[in-house]
Formats: C-alpha cells, structure tokens, sequence
C-alpha cells in the first residue's frame, strides 16, 4: 500500500486522502512539516486564521520495527513566534500513524467559531470527523480518560486543552504514553492555539494498524536495527544516565557551571538546587514508590521516562523533566520537587508548555507581582490560566505578554519563546542557538552542552561558538525527520552506532544516502525554514537576543554574552 | 603537604561507593600538586564514562591541579534533555 496524506478540511468538514508526491518521498518528521509549510502556507497569513496549517507528520522511521523511532513532528506557523514552528513530542501516536502508512495529516480550513470537532482514524485507516462539543472546555486528562472509554484503551490521542480553545499563544498540543496519559507535550510555539482555532479539539488514532509503508531491504533492516539497539545500550548517556535519572540529571552539572538561569535569569545558580536536582528526585521517587525508568513512548529500550507521586504514593506526573524542573523551579525560585511537579501536571491538563509558561510566572515575580520562591503563588497564578481570567490569558500568552503587561524589559526570549535553561551568558553556543533557530529559543536544535561537558569548548568565550551551534543546528534537523528520539540519537551521530542507522534508514526507503547525506538533509530542512521566516517579515534583526543579556553580567562568572552580530549572521548563511 | 578534598558525587556514580554521604562528600586525601587525573585515579572511577570534574563553577580539565579547599564535584557527562 502506498504512503498516503490525509487532507482534513475543517471548513468543509471533508477528509481527502492523496498519494505522497514525488518531492516528499523521502521526507518525514519535521522535514515534512516544514518543507510543506514553507510551500503551501501564505508566510504573512494569521496565524489562528484559515490559511494557516497544521501538520502532523510521524519520522520517516515511525512505524519501523527500529527502536525509539516515536516521535511525531507538529508544524505550523507559530502564534507564538510569527515563524516557521516545528515542535515534536514522544508518546504512541507516531508509531500508529506510522503503522497506517500516514506520512502525515493536513488540518486545513477553519471550523466557524464555537463548533469543535474531533478526527478520529480507525485501524482500517478510516478517517471521520464528529463532533466534539460535549467536550468544551475539558481538560486533557480527563478528554482523554473520555476519548479511551468511548474508543477503547488502544488508542492514541493528541489534544488540546482549556488553554488551545482559548488560543493563547502557550498553548500547547498534548499526546498520549504508553500508558494512555496526556502528558507528552508538543509544547513549543503555541500550536495548541492553531489547533484550537481550527476547531480540532482531538485527534485520536486506533492503535494496531497493518498498513504500513513496505520496508524495502527487510533483512537488512533487521540487522541494522539490532546493531541500532546495540549502540543505544553501550552509550553511557542513553545506557545508564538517562534510566537513572533521565533529563533532570542536567540540574547537577548545570548549575554546576553556574549556567541555569535561576531568579528570571538574574543568577546563573539557584540557591538550592540540590533539593531539584535529579539525584533529588529519583530518591524521593523511589522512597515514595512511584517509577523511575519508566518507558514514556512507544518501542523505548532508554527509558528515560518517570512517574512522580506525592506522600501517599499517588500520581502526580509524568515525566517531571529537566527544562520543566528549570521553568518551574530555577527561573521562579522555587526549589520544591512537589511543587514542581504539581506545576507540571497543571500545564499538562490545561494545555501549556511549560517552559513559556515558567518563564512567563517568572518575568511576573521579577516585576515583583509576587515574590521569587513563593510556590502557593506560582500555583495560584498557573491555575488562573484555566479559569481564563484577565490575568490568566496574559500569562497564558507568554512571557513577552506578562513584560508587556508589567512594563518589564527583563524578558528572556528570542522572536517570543522562551530561552531553555541553560543561560547564554554561561553557555555562549546555546545564545546562538537561541538568536539564529528557524523557531526562536529552543532548547533540542543545537544544544551545545555537551561540547563544554566533554571540554571540546569554553563555554564563556565567544571562539567556536557558531560552528559549534551550527553543525548541532545541522544535525538536529537532520535527524528531526527520522522520527529518533534524541536521547537515542546521541548514540547514532558517529562511529558503528552511526554506519548502523544510517543503513537502517537506506534499508527502509531503499536508497544510497552516504554520511554526507545527511547534513546535506539538515541544511535542505533549514533553508525552507529560513526562506518561511524571510518572506513572513523577518530579518537579521530578529536573530539577537534580549539587551539585558548583552549588558547585565550573570553571576557567577560575571560576564556577558559576547558573540557579535557579525558571527551570528554566518551561522546559518548557507 | 597533602591536599584534603571533599567530593561530591552525581549521576550514577554514587551507586559505585555503598557508604557515601551527599551532605559530607566522599573524602579524598592526594598528594601537593594533583591533578583530576589522580584524583579519579584515587577513587578508582575510570574515565571512560566521560566524568566531568568542576570546581567554583569550572569544568577542569585531565591535568589541571586541584587546590585544597576547592568543592569538587564529579558528574557524568550529558549531551542534553
Ligand atoms: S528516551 Fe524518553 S523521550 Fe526518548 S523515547 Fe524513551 S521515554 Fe520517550
């Protein structure tokens, strides 16, 4: 059976299925979304109007036997950032899709306001859209405890919270684990709001679908899988840190290198990190009996994943992460795991990211609305995201909003996302991250810590900064479209582990892709996006970031970001 | 003179020594002059698990010295979350 898109028009409420054309044969994930963005969405269009499109596409690689291939890339233009946005989550829902043989669904059109809708794939790969009013105003938990009673358990969801009707500019588009809970987060960029404004308050797809695009060389597929998995167990952060830790095991070394924007970016060291850091939390929760290891996504052999739980052994979240321990924690002051993860679970249900969320509460204690470290407040304030009070939707609506709103010029972000936690006045390569991604501040798209942990750069010296951000920029997007998971894909960027992927990848599709091929796909990926955010309007101009980072020097090391204009512009200047 | 240090441990690598404290540190006693090296040698952790060593908010390297009184701290390197 061929590969097919689906096309849902809302307007229309009419659901066409299409051969994948020719140019798109080899793409997936976000070379998909945003290949086709960049080719059929109006670059100046509103961004929750009709013309705007939104764009689910599993990795090439999802729905392949292969291991941690479960990502699914979300893309549209941003709300948010006024640009290009590719936001990707883990979950079930790429595997299920792959297994359909959907390179990817096209939400197009706009539902007349107030009608919500749901779209819902059965295994056959019948496509229908019902109505979803009953389900106004719900939230994402219990959406989907109500989508798994009326469907059935094998089901995956993706959805929207209060946050995404509202169409706030945070919202968020939340996915179902492997255990059926909303808490895998599409979080970045506010596509929950195109999601939203569309009309789509849920997609849900049957798990257990049997047409699945051919692999083409299946017996070499299956040997390079194995030797994927091999590589994947064998590396030291895939094999043995993230089971043990998982994400949050960066609070340590972080704020070790005094680079975790604490107090709204003021210190580059929270107080008392070590009551959040990762070896905090595994032990509280193991001592409570709630889960570490534990598999968040469909086919994981990392389980980086965990279930926190309160005193009682209850559940509170999964999985508390290390950007949402920052968000949460080191920008607000509050360096309480239980409060953290409360927060965690609130953003999750309402439908927000956290890490704009975090960020937006902490440009709002900084302008002294309440104080650092309050965690009641901080709660207080997130729930007013649900109940949509004034205050609430300015918070829901980010950072720049809450700056806006306080007249505080303290705002870390770059084209309106929030920076991740690692701060660039510490951390120089992840500044250019932040000033030249396609997506504003993001923290998966060139992630240079690891080259200052493995001392192969000097974090506070401008010197080999863009290089560093751009081959990661490169590589990121690159494997963005396969559908790998990144903490697999640490282990598949060179050597066997790297010869084995890469033969994994031509075994499926039947190609001869070289290591060459790959950055060359990265670079292809990244000019459709830059080429997008040029004709949207935007300019070198845009790639800087916030004043305060070039002129506040950030304890403890005191300096300031010092990576000139000059050297940000050549980043990305293929 | 010896140089007595207070280590703490991250990641998985409290697991290697069954006694260790987080509020004490494990302690270590090198000889003037040492260097990461020898201290992860004194603690029998091979290097081999890409171990970052920093002090006062520094990733030291192999053959940097290690002063006495310095909070060292080991962790495991990691390439992002
Ligand atoms: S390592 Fe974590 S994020 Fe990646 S597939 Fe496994 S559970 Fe999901």
């Amino acid at each position: 059976m061929a590969v097919k898109f689906l096309r849902v028009n809302m307007t229309e409420k009419r659901i066409v299925a299409e051969d994948v054309p020719e140019e798109y044969r080899f793409l997936g994930g976000r070379g998909l979304t945003s290949i086709m963005i960049n080719a059929e969405v109006p670059p100046k269009c509103d961004p929750l109007g009709p013309e705007n499109k939104l764009i689910f596409a599993p990795g090439l690689l999802s729905g392949t036997p292969l291991v941690n291939t479960s990502r699914i890339s979300i893309g549209a233009k941003s709300p948010l950032t006024g640009t290009i946005k590719e936001s990707n989550a883990g979950g079930t829902a790429a595997a299920d899709l792959g297994h359909l043989g959907i390179t990817a669904v096209i939400v197009e059109g706009q539902a007349p306001e107030g009608e919500l809708c749901l779209l819902r794939i059965n295994k056959q790969g019948e496509a229908q859209l019902l109505a979803a009013q009953d389900y106004k105003g719900m939230k994402t938990y219990e959406l989907t405890k109500n989508m798994r009673s009326r469907f059935g358990e094998k089901n995956s969801v993706l959805c929207i919270g209060p946050a995404g009707e509202y169409q706030l500019r945070s919202a968020s588009i939340q996915t179902t684990d492997v255990d059926g809970r909303p808490c895998r987060a599409a979080g970045r960029g506010g596509l929950g709001a195109v999601m939203g404004a569309k009309g789509l308050k849920a997609f849900v797809v049957e798990q257990g679908g049997k047409s699945a695009d051919a692999i083409v060389n299946p017996e070499a597929f299956k040997e390079a899988a194995r030797a994927v998995a091999k590589a994947i167990k064998a590396h030291p952060m895939s094999g043995s840190m993230m089971p043990a830790l998982g994400t949050a095991g960066l609070v340590a070394p972080v704020n070790a290198m005094g680079a975790f924007p604490s107090y709204n970016a003021r210190k580059g060291i929270l107080d008392d990190w070590e009551k959040i850091s990762g070896e905090a939390m595994a032990e509280i929760i193991q001592k409570r009996g709630g889960k570490t290891a534990h598999v968040g996504c469909a086919q994981c052999i990392i389980h980086c994943s965990n279930e926190f739980v309160d005193e009682q052994g209850k559940y509170v979240t999964s999985s508390l992460e290390y950007e949402t321990i920052w968000a949460m924690g080191g920008m607000t002051g509050v360096a309480d795991l239980d409060t953290i993860a409360r927060l965690d679970f609130l953003c999750d249900d309402i439908g927000v990211d956290t890490m704009n969320t975090g960020v937006a509460v902490a440009v709002a204690l900084d302008s002294g609305y309440r104080q650092f470290g309050d965690g009641a407040a901080v709660i207080e304030m997130v729930e007013e995201i649900a109940r949509g009070t004034a205050f609430g939707r300015i918070l829901g609506n980010g950072p720049v909003a809450v700056g806006k709103y306080f007249n505080n010029p303290r705002v870390p972000v770059v084209k309106g996302q929030s920076i991740a936690a690692y701060d660039p006045r510490a951390m120089q390569g992840n500044g250019v991250t932040y000033a030249t991604c396609p997506m504003g501040a993001d923290h998966t798209a060139g992630n240079v810590v690891g080259e200052y942990l493995e001392q192969k750069l000097d974090p506070l010296k401008a010197e080999g900064q863009v290089e560093a951000s751009r081959n990661l920029q490169i590589g990121v997007a690159a494997v963005d479209c396969t559908g790998m998971c990144f903490m697999a894909a640490v282990a598949l960027v060179s050597g066997e582990g790297g010869e084995a992927f890469l033969k994994a990848i031509n075994a499926k599709l039947g190609s001869q892709l070289g290591p060459e091929d790959i950055p060359t796909l990265g670079i292809r990926v990244l000019k459709a996006e830059r080429k997008f955010n040029k004709r949207a309007g935007f300019t070198e101009a845009d790639d800087r970031l916030p004043q305060f980072f070039y002129q506040e020097p950030l304890p403890p090391h005191n300096t300031i970001f010092s990576v000139s204009d000059a050297d940000i512009d050549r980043t990305l200047a293929f | 003179m010896a140089v007595e240090l207070s280590v703490r441990l991250y990641g998985t690598l409290r697991e290697r020594f069954p006694s260790y404290c987080h509020s004490e540190g494990q302690r270590v006693v090198l000889p003037d002059n040492a260097t990461v090296e020898d201290l992860l040698g004194a603690l029998g952790i091979a290097r081999s698990d890409v171990l970052v060593v920093s002090t006062n908010g520094r990733i030291l390297k192999a053959d940097d010295t290690i002063r006495s009184g310095d909070g060292v701290n080991i962790f495991q390197s990691i390439l992002g979350g």
